[in-house]
């Protein structure tokens, strides 16, 4: 399987060139193009229960669709929702956590799962919703903005809304940032501690902030009297 | 400190790299991330005040003074909107629109009480800063930004107004006549005049916020 990350960085498009048999899994919607020898499977991944427990929990879809070149070789392209960019990753064995919302694709050797941010992850207004990634093969993830790289050794903070990806060899917790003070009035909610040794992928924009930003652009409601 | 602009220019993002001991101060909501041994410390013109306006859902302005403690520490910053940040080094007083303030040095005073607009501008839904002091500004425009040297006299739509130099004169008016006014879509524009540097943004947010606007079912 190869692949190009092609209109970099702020509409970044995945085109995939599969050998023929070859698949690759995609989050459902992701699909703006393909040859007509693609195949298309729909399927609920790692079974109806799992499948349900992650829309439950994650805000994401069920349903994951599965890519397949049949008789000869064929062509694919994927695209996220946001603006953005896409970035890839080669999971070797390792394990990679990935914010729910930023899964693209992924090459048949990887497992993605489920998994609690941890009750530590949970209280608040903000929840974080991880899926862990492991295995052998490609990765690909869609990030809001830009994709910025951190390589954490001690520990490093970040806004909970900006965390895109991270290796399973930093340890996190979310805590507040300041005294009372900067919780009320900072405007910075939540934040996640990171530590440890481990890459992190965070995004440059906040899809929640753009939405708070739009919300009062809203007209009002007419009142009925 | 030493401040890059990183992801320029769509959705770029400060990168602020902290001397021991040394701060910077940014708009509440701005940080991404940063050092864990970075203390942060929230400050508003009275919180009380800061309160009713941010409950009214006026623009809150609290800022947040970000201190390397210890050790040299990083901050990143970025604005909410898509689009580029520039970092004006600054000595005299720079007037900015309210929304594009995104950091500054400590050093730089900012007064948020400024009605220098005449309050022509809060029908746009804008507030201006004065900033005075010496030091690095941080500016945040929605699309790309665009710097003007105003010799005479220059033309702006206030939408797109950014920040600009305390050497310019302005005005604000409408457009034309009344025909234009109402049908020209242009709304409110500032007419600058004297010697001095403008910034302006390529896209005009309070124009996207009513077309987006306009396709949302209404708030309660």
């Amino acid at each position: 399987m190869k692949h190009e990350i092609i209109q970099k960085p702020d509409f970044a498009m995945l085109k995939i060139s599969l050998e023929q048999d070859e698949s690759v899994s995609a989050e459902s919607g992701a699909m703006l193009g393909k040859d007509s020898n693609v195949d298309i499977k729909t399927s609920v991944k790692g079974g109806l229960l799992k499948g349900f427990k992650r829309k439950l929990l994650n805000d994401e879809s069920l349903f994951i669709n599965t890519f397949t070149a049949t008789n000869k070789p064929g062509e694919l392209l994927l695209a996220p929702s946001t603006p953005g960019d896409i970035e890839h990753l080669e999971l070797n064995g390792n394990t990679v956590f990935l914010q729910s919302g930023s899964y693209l694709a992924s090459g048949n050797g990887v497992e993605t799962d489920t998994k609690w941010g941890g009750a530590k992850a949970f209280f608040g207004g903000e929840q974080i919703f991880m899926i862990k990634c492991q295995g052998q093969g490609d990765l690909w993830f869609s990030t809001y903005g830009a994709v910025h790289t951190v390589d954490v050794e001690g520990s490093y903070i970040v806004d909970t809304g900006a965390i895109v990806a991270f290796e399973d060899t930093l340890d996190f917790r979310v805590k507040s940032v300041g005294g009372l003070k900067s919780l009320l009035f900072s405007g910075e909610g939540l934040v996640c501690e990171f530590s440890g040794v481990g890459k992190l992928y965070l995004q440059t924009r906040l899809p929640a902030g753009f939405v708070q930003w739009v919300n009062p652009f809203r007209p009002q409601k007419k009142s009925n009297n | 400190m030493d401040i890059k602009i990183a992801h320029q220019p769509s959705y770029a993002m400060a990168v602020c790299n902290l001397e021991e001991g040394e701060s910077i101060k940014a708009e509440s909501g701005a940080m991404l991330s940063m050092s864990s041994n970075v203390d942060i410390a929230t400050s508003s013109g009275g919180v009380f005040k800061g309160l009713k306006k941010a409950l009214l859902g006026g623009e809150s302005f609290f800022t947040n003074v970000f201190t390397a403690k210890d050790a040299p520490g990083e901050v990143c910053l970025a604005p909410t909107m898509p689009g580029d940040i520039v970092n004006i080094p600054m000595d005299g007083e720079l007037i900015i629109q309210g929304t594009s303030f995104l950091a500054s040095d400590t050093e730089i005073d900012l007064d948020t009480k400024y009605k220098g607009f005449k309050g022509l501008f809060s029908g746009e839904g804008m507030f201006m800063l004065k900033a005075s002091g010496r030091g690095n500004i941080l500016v945040n425009c929605f699309g790309a930004i665009h710097p003007v040297e105003v010799d005479g006299e220059y033309i702006v739509d206030t939408g797109h107004v950014v920040a600009f130099e305390s050497t310019l004169d302005y005005k604000v008016k409408s457009v034309g006549g009344i025909m234009a006014t109402l049908f020209s879509g242009e709304g409110l524009i500032s007419r600058f005049s004297g010697k001095g540097k403008l910034w302006i943004q390529s896209r005009n947010p309070d124009a996207y916020g009513k077309l987006l606007g306009s396709h949302l079912p209404p708030r309660e």
